[in-house]
């Protein structure tokens, strides 16, 4: 049976303090990530950034929810027709009712990349086309000074854990193998999808936070 | 001297990121392609003119489907 009860902020807080230390949940909680697209990449990355307890989520997609995205993308059944920026607001909330979150239903093109991410501290790149993999990254490193990207290429198929690496320096990572692609045959999957997903957030909280001692 | 991922190539004078290409036998199958030099990304839009300095660190990354 489902419980009921309502938690509060400060009791939430309080869990992240004991559980990350004070001085990590304070840091996260003043910091805001952007996620472009919320597929497998972005909706599990939304995830994993609720459970670490950011501060602030700016969610960027222009799709519904499918049944056929249930194989690899953190909806559930009762998600199917919604936009995918609001499912993942509810699974959000569900974790944490207390992250911010700023919604848009909205193409993401070279010209309304900038006002889409210009107040974020970083961006993990979570689309499924390479060209528009490819227009993000160089919209946010050529028109920022510091906004970081993290980006997802080759999570195709399954297995081959060892292959899936962390690449690029700087503002710019690369996380995947950066060869599986998806095509006919060669499928997203949720073991890899959700495997580069957090390799992305654990990147995005390395860069934020400072290097793990 | 260039470095490309890591690997030493001849420099010339007045190359561009095409050039470049030509070079390494890079044929641009993959539609989506990130070049940095020195940690700057190059847009697409700049290959054609952007010559290339001596001792340039370059990345050549390909951005494959799936998210």
């Amino acid at each position: 049976m489902a419980n009921s009860r309502s938690f509060t902020i400060a009791e939430i807080s309080e869990t992240h303090n004991i559980l990350h230390t004070p001085e990590i949940a304070s840091k996260l909680k003043r910091l805001t990530i952007g996620i472009a697209g919320l597929g497998g990449l972005g909706s599990n990355a939304a995830v994993s950034l609720a459970r670490t307890g950011i501060g602030k989520l700016v969610l960027i997609d222009f799709d519904k929810v499918e049944l056929s995205n249930l194989n690899r993308q953190a909806y559930f059944l009762e998600h199917i027709g919604m936009y995918k920026t609001e499912a993942t607001c509810d699974i959000i909330r569900r974790i944490n009712p207390f992250i911010s979150i700023e919604l848009n239903q909205t193409t993401i093109t070279a010209g309304n990349c900038m006002k889409l991410f210009g107040n974020v501290d970083l961006v993990i790149e979570a689309v499924d086309g390479a060209e528009t993999k490819e227009m993000i990254i160089e919209a946010i490193l050529t028109e920022s000074d510091t906004i970081p990207v993290i980006a997802g290429s080759g999570m195709a198929g399954y297995g081959k854990n060892s292959t899936i690496i962390e690449s690029g320096s700087g503002r710019l990572r690369i996380m995947g193998d950066g060869v599986s692609e998806v095509a006919p045959g060669i499928p997203l999957m949720a073991p890899r999808v959700s495997i580069v997903a957090n390799m992305q957030v654990n990147a995005a909280l390395e860069i934020l936070l400072g290097e793990w001692k | 001297m260039i470095n490309v991922n890591d690997k030493p190539y001849d420099w010339l004078q007045g190359m561009n990121i095409y050039n470049l290409f030509k070079i390494l036998g890079y044929k641009l199958e993959k539609p989506a392609v990130l070049v940095t030099i020195n940690e700057t990304v190059i847009r697409r839009s700049e290959w054609e003119g952007f010559y290339i300095p001596e001792n340039a660190e370059i990345t050549v990354l390909n951005l494959l489907r799936g998210g």
